[in-house]
C-alpha cells in the first residue's frame, strides 16, 4: 500500500456503496473490497469508515445485520437497500460525467483550443 | 458551571442508547482483530500486530463520537445547538422571559386545567383493576338491565364477571342529624369484579345481595367516613339506620377510590335489596341497573355483543311480555364510553367549544410573546443581516429563532402544568350545591402532559413563526449600512396587528360574558308563569318501600299542618318543582284521535289548591280535590300551551288523555302557561294529574305572606315529626327554581373570568407596544417638542394611537361575537343579540383598559427632554 491516494472528500460514501453492491460485507470487508477493486490505489482512513457506515445506515441506503464471519466471529454485515442501489446508480452516473469532463478538460492540448 | 456540565453529561449518557454503544464496540473490536490477523499473516508478531492495527485505525474514541453523531439525524443536532444558543440569549433578557412565561404559563395553565376537568367528566371511569378488559353492557330494549335479567346475564357465563349498580338516595337519620345521602346500590360481586379492596374492614361478599341476609352491610367512601364519622377507626361494625332500616358498616373505601359517577361522589355503597330498589323482583322494569362486565381473556367486544344479543333473544322468548324488545341488538362498549352514553349528540360539541374559548386566552398570550419576540428581533436586525451576509441559510435562522420560542413555550408549559397540579386539589374541593351536589374528580395523568406539550408546540408556532419569518426578511446591505435608527414600518405594522387581534379576541370573550350576565340577570326578572317570590317548598323524601297510600296521607297531613302556621296563605303538594332541574316527559294520547309526530308533553302530579298556591291562573275548570283519589275517575288539568297545540281552539274540557298509563284521565281544567324545563320564549305543553291518583315523594308547596325565608325553620320542625324514616329539606321556591339561573350565572362568571384574563393579557401586549413605540420614537417626539408641541399634545398623540388600536380590535371582536350570539338568539331570553348594554359595556371596559395601558407610555413620552434626545439622535 505504498503508492496510493487518500480518497477525495465525498467519494467515500460512493466507494462504500459500490463495495457493498458486490455482496454483503462487514466493516473490515468493505475496506478490503475497496482496496481490492481499486487495485490498492485508494486508501481509506480506517476509522473514518465507521461514521460513514452509520450515516449511510441512517439514510437507509445500507441495512446492517448481525451475522457470523468466516472465522466464526459475530460481525455486522451491511447490504445495499433499494434506495442504496438507486443512489449508487445516480452517483456513479454523475461521477462519470464529471470525471469525463475533467479528463477532457485536463487533456486539452494547445492546438485544440 | 462544573456541576452544570456534569449534569448535562449525565443526561447525555442516560439518553445514549447503551445497546447501540455495545454494538459499536463489538464492531470496532472485530475490525481491529481482523486487521491484526492480516498483519500477523504478513509476518508481524502478535503484540506488534495489535499495536499497529490500533495505530492505523486512529483515535478510536474520536471516531466513536463521530459515529454516534452520524447516527443522529442532523436536524436534532441543529436543534440541540439552537436550543443551547437560545437559552444563552434568553438568559440575557430576564424581563422578556418573565413576561412571556407569565403570560404563556397562565394561558397554558388555564387550558390544561379545563382540559383535565373536562377529561375527568367525559372520560370518567370507576377505579378498576384492569380497565382495558372492562365493558359496559346495554340490553336491546333500553340502556339498563332489570335485576332478574342481570342475574341471567351474570349466570350465562358470557363474561368473566358481570356486576351492576344503581344510584339511589337514602335517608340517614341519627338523633342529631337528618340528611339524604347518595348511595350506590351494587351487586354483591361488584368490588370483587372491579378488584377494589377497602382500606378498612372488608368488602362485600358475593351473596351480600341475597334477600335473606340480615343485617345489611354498608361500605363508606373515605369522604363520607371523614364527614359523618370524623374518620373514626372504630366505625367498623357500628350500625346505622338508613331509610329507617339497620345497616352494619363493614368497611371504608380507599381515599383515592373513584366511584361510578363522573360528577359527584356517592357517600356509601350498599348491596342491592328489595327495600332500596322495590322493583328488583320485576323482570319488566327497564330502568334498572347499569351493568359493567369483565371480558374473558381472549374475548372480543364483538363476540360479547353477539352473545349478549343471543341471550336477549332467549330471554324474550322465555318472557315475551316482560322482555319485549330484548332480542334487538345489545350494546357492548369499552368502559371509557360509559359517561357519554345517553347524552344527546348535540352536547358533544360542548367540550370542544369550551376548549376553543379557553384556547382564545392562550392565543392572546401568544400575541404578547409574538410582539415581544418581534421587538427583540428588531433590535437584532444587524445580527440577522450579518449572519445572512456570512452565508447562513434563512431556514436555519428561522429554526434558530423558533428555538427561542420553543424554550419559552417549554418553560411556560412546565409552569402551566404546575399551575394545574396546584389547581386540581383546590377545584376538587369545591362542591357545587345541588341535588346531589356536584364535585369534580380530577386527577393528573399522562394526558395532562400530552396536552401541555401539544399547547407548547402550538404556542411555539403561533408565537414564534411570524416574528421569525418577519425578522429574517432583511435587506442585508441596507441594514448593514443603516446607522441603527428604526425604519421598520413592516414590523411595527405586524405588532399593531397582533395587538388588534388580541383586543379583538378579548372583546369576543367579553361580549359573550356580558351577554351571559345580561341573560342571567334577565332570568331573575323573566316571568316564569308562577309566583317565584313568595313560595317555599318542603321536599319530603321517603324510603322507597313506603306505600302509595302512606305518601298521600303524609302529603295531606303535612299540607294541612303547614296551612295552619301564621304567615302561610295556602299550601299544596306536587311531584316536581318547575325549573327545579327535574322533568318527566311522556308521549300523550287523546282518546278517539291519532296524533302525529312526537306529541311529547311534560307531566307533573299536583294536589288541591296547587294553582292558587303557585300563583298560576286557572283559566277554565277547577282545581283538584283530595276526593280525586284512587277510588274516583282519573282527572287531569292541562296548560294553555297544551290546549293550543292539541285542541286548536276547540274545547278541551271533557276530553280524555293519557301518557302511558292504563286509564285515560278526563280534562277538568286549563291552567295558564308556566316555564318548566328552562327559561325560554315558548312554554312547553304540560299535563297535571291529581297527586292522590299518582303519588310520589311529596314536595309540599307553601305560599307565604311576605318573604318566605323567616318561615324555613318552623317548616323544618313541623315536617320532621311526621315520618321517622323521612328526610326533609326546606328551600324557598326561588332557591329550587333558581337552578337554571344559577347555571347561567356560573357560565357567565366563568366567561367573565376568561374575558378579564384575556383583557389583562391583551393590555399587557398593548402596553408593550406603546412603550416600545414611545422608546423608538423618542427622536420624533423630541423634534415635535423642540418645535413647540406641548407635553399634553404629546400625551394625547400617544393616547390616540393606543386607543385607535383598541377601537379597531374592539369592533372586529364584537363583529365576530355576533356570529355566535345571532344563532343563539333563542337562548338569550329576549335580550337582543346586539344588546346595547352588553356591547357598550364591553367597549367601555376595553377603552378604559386601553387608556390605562397607553397612559404610562404617553406620560413617559411627555417627559422626553428634547435637548437630551436630539443630542443622542
Amino acid at each position: 500500500m505504498a503508492d496510493n491516494t487518500t480518497v477525495l472528500p465525498g467519494t467515500l460514501d460512493l466507494l462504500i456503496l459500490k463495495a457493498v453492491s458486490l455482496g454483503p460485507l462487514h466493516g473490515y470487508g468493505v475496506l478490503q473490497r475497496i482496496n481490492q477493486i481499486s487495485n490498492g490505489a485508494l486508501l481509506v482512513e480506517q476509522g473514518a469508515l465507521y461514521p460513514a457506515l452509520a450515516r449511510l445506515e441512517r439514510q437507509e441506503l445500507l441495512a446492517g445485520e448481525w451475522g457470523t464471519s468466516d472465522n466464526n466471529r459475530k460481525a455486522k454485515y451491511y447490504r445495499l437497500t433499494a434506495a442504496g442501489r438507486k443512489r449508487l446508480r445516480d452517483a456513479t452516473e454523475s461521477w462519470t460525467r464529471v470525471a469525463d469532463a475533467m479528463t477532457a478538460a485536463l487533456s486539452a492540448k494547445p492546438g485544440e483550443v | 458551571m462544573r456541576a452544570f456540565h456534569a449534569i448535562v453529561n449525565g443526561l447525555r449518557n442516560l439518553f445514549r442508547s447503551s445497546t447501540l454503544d455495545h454494538q459499536m464496540d463489538d464492531e470496532l473490536t472485530f475490525h481491529l482483530e481482523c486487521r491484526a490477523k492480516d498483519l500477523m499473516s504478513a509476518g508481524l508478531a502478535a503484540d506488534d500486530a495489535y499495536r499497529r492495527a490500533r495505530l492505523e485505525f486512529g483515535s478510536i474514541e474520536a471516531y466513536k463520537e463521530r459515529t454516534r453523531d452520524a447516527r443522529r439525524p442532523p436536524f436534532l443536532d441543529d436543534l440541540a445547538r439552537d436550543v443551547a444558543y437560545a437559552c444563552r440569549g434568553l438568559r440575557r433578557s430576564p424581563a422578556l422571559v418573565l413576561t412571556c412565561v407569565l403570560s404563556l404559563g397562565l394561558g397554558i395553565g388555564v387550558n390544561t386545567t379545563i382540559f383535565t376537568a373536562l377529561r375527568s367528566i367525559i372520560r370518567h371511569q370507576p377505579t378498576l383493576a384492569d380497565p382495558d378488559h372492562f365493558v359496559g353492557v346495554e340490553p336491546g330494549n333500553s340502556n339498563q338491565f332489570s335485576y332478574l335479567n342481570y342475574r341471567d346475564l351474570r349466570d350465562s357465563g358470557i363474561f368473566a364477571d358481570a356486576a351492576a349498580y344503581r344510584i339511589v338516595r337514602v335517608n340517614f337519620r341519627t338523633e342529631t342529624r337528618s340528611e339524604r345521602l347518595l348511595a350506590v346500590t351494587v351487586t354483591g360481586n361488584f368490588f370483587r369484579t372491579t378488584g377494589v379492596s377497602p382500606r378498612l374492614g372488608r368488602g362485600f361478599s358475593s351473596d351480600e345481595d341475597s334477600p335473606e341476609r340480615q343485617p345489611r352491610a354498608a361500605l363508606l367512601t373515605d369522604a363520607c367516613w371523614r364527614r359523618l364519622f370524623d374518620g373514626d377507626l372504630g366505625v367498623i361494625g357500628r350500625t346505622v339506620r338508613l331509610n329507617g332500616e339497620p345497616f352494619d358498616i363493614v368497611g371504608v373505601l380507599p381515599a383515592d377510590y373513584k366511584g361510578v359517577m363522573p360528577l359527584g361522589q356517592p357517600d356509601l355503597y350498599l348491596p342491592i335489596t328489595a327495600e332500596l330498589l322495590p322493583e328488583v323482583t320485576d323482570r319488566q322494569n327497564a330502568n334498572g341497573l347499569t351493568v359493567i362486565a369483565r371480558l374473558r381473556n381472549d374475548q372480543s367486544v364483538q363476540q360479547a355483543q353477539l352473545a349478549v344479543t343471543r341471550l336477549g333473544e332467549a330471554l324474550e322468548q322465555q318472557y315475551p311480555k316482560e322482555n319485549a324488545g330484548l332480542s334487538r341488538p345489545a350494546a357492548v362498549f369499552p368502559i371509557r364510553e360509559l359517561p357519554l352514553r345517553g347524552a344527546p349528540p348535540e352536547s358533544s360539541i360542548v367540550p370542544g367549544a369550551v376548549l376553543v374559548l379557553f384556547g382564545l386566552v392562550l392565543l392572546i398570550a401568544c400575541g404578547n410573546v409574538a410582539g415581544l419576540l418581534l421587538a427583540r428581533a428588531t433590535s437584532r436586525r444587524h445580527e440577522m443581516a450579518l449572519r445572512i451576509a456570512l452565508g447562513a441559510r434563512r431556514t436555519r435562522l428561522i429554526q434558530a429563532l423558533l428555538a427561542e420560542a420553543l424554550v419559552l413555550a417549554a418553560l411556560s408549559a412546565t409552569g402551566g402544568v404546575l399551575m394545574t397540579l396546584i389547581a386540581i386539589p383546590a377545584l376538587n374541593a369545591i362542591a357545587v350545591p345541588g341535588e346531589p351536589s356536584m364535585r369534580l374528580q380530577m386527577t393528573a395523568d399522562v394526558w395532562l402532559l400530552a396536552y401541555a406539550a401539544f399547547l407548547g408546540v402550538g404556542t411555539t408556532l403561533a408565537g414564534g413563526l411570524l416574528p421569525a419569518l418577519q425578522s429574517t426578511r432583511v435587506d442585508v446591505s441596507a441594514t448593514l449600512q443603516d446607522s441603527g435608527s428604526t425604519r421598520t414600518t413592516g414590523r411595527t405594522a405586524l405588532r399593531h396587528a397582533f395587538v388588534v387581534g388580541q383586543v379583538a379576541a378579548s372583546a369576543f370573550l367579553l361580549v359573550l360574558s356580558a351577554m351571559l350576565m345580561r341573560t342571567a340577570a334577565r332570568g331573575t326578572m323573566v316571568n316564569p308563569g308562577f309566583d317565584i317570590g313568595s313560595g317555599a317548598v318542603v321536599s319530603v323524601s321517603l324510603p322507597p318501600a313506603r306505600s302509595a297510600a302512606h305518601r298521600v296521607t303524609l302529603a295531606r297531613e303535612l299540607s294541612t299542618q303547614l296551612a295552619g302556621l301564621t304567615g302561610v296563605r295556602s299550601t299544596s303538594v306536587a311531584m316536581l318543582v318547575p325549573l327545579g332541574g327535574n322533568v318527566v316527559g311522556r308521549r300523550v294520547e287523546i282518546q278517539g284521535r291519532s296524533l302525529e309526530g312526537r306529541a311529547n308533553v311534560l307531566v307533573n302530579a299536583v294536589g288541591p289548591r296547587y294553582f292558587e298556591t303557585m300563583g298560576i291562573a286557572l283559566e277554565r275548570g277547577r282545581e283538584f280535590q283530595w276526593t280525586d283519589g284512587t277510588g274516583s275517575p282519573r282527572v287531569a288539568i292541562i296548560s294553555q300551551a297544551f290546549a293550543r297545540q292539541y285542541f286548536d281552539g276547540g274545547d278541551p274540557l271533557g276530553s280524555f288523555i293519557r301518557t302511558g298509563e292504563v286509564d285515560y284521565a278526563a280534562i277538568v281544567g286549563v291552567a295558564s302557561d308556566t316555564q318548566f324545563i328552562s327559561l325560554r320564549e315558548t312554554p312547553e305543553p304540560i299535563v297535571y294529574y291529581a297527586f292522590a291518583q299518582q303519588p310520589s315523594d311529596p314536595i309540599v308547596h307553601v305560599r307565604v305572606a311576605g318573604a318566605p325565608d323567616s318561615l324555613l325553620r318552623t317548616l323544618t320542625a313541623s315536617a320532621d315529626m311526621l315520618d321517622a324514616g323521612a328526610v326533609v329539606s326546606v328551600q324557598t321556591l326561588r332557591q329550587v327554581a333558581g337552578f337554571e339561573i344559577a347555571m347561567r350565572r356560573a357560565a357567565a362568571l366563568l366567561m367573565a373570568v376568561l374575558g378579564m384574563l384575556g383583557l389583562l393579557l391583551a393590555l399587557v401586549g398593548l402596553y408593550g407596544v406603546m412603550a416600545y413605540t414611545v422608546a423608538a420614537q423618542r427622536v420624533e417626539i423630541g423634534v415635535r417638542m423642540a418645535l413647540g408641541a406641548s407635553s399634553s399634545g404629546v400625551v394625547s398623540l400617544i393616547l390616540r394611537r393606543g386607543l385607535r388600536l383598541v377601537a379597531i380590535g374592539a369592533l372586529s371582536g364584537i363583529a365576530a361575537s355576533l356570529l355566535v350570539t345571532l344563532p343563539a338568539r333563542a337562548f338569550l331570553l329576549g335580550i337582543s343579540p346586539v344588546d346595547p348594554i352588553a356591547l357598550a359595556g364591553t367597549v367601555g371596559v376595553l377603552l378604559a383598559g386601553g387608556f390605562c395601558a397607553s397612559y404610562l407610555p404617553a406620560l413617559r413620552a411627555a417627559r422626553v427632554d428634547p435637548l437630551v434626545t436630539l443630542r443622542q439622535g
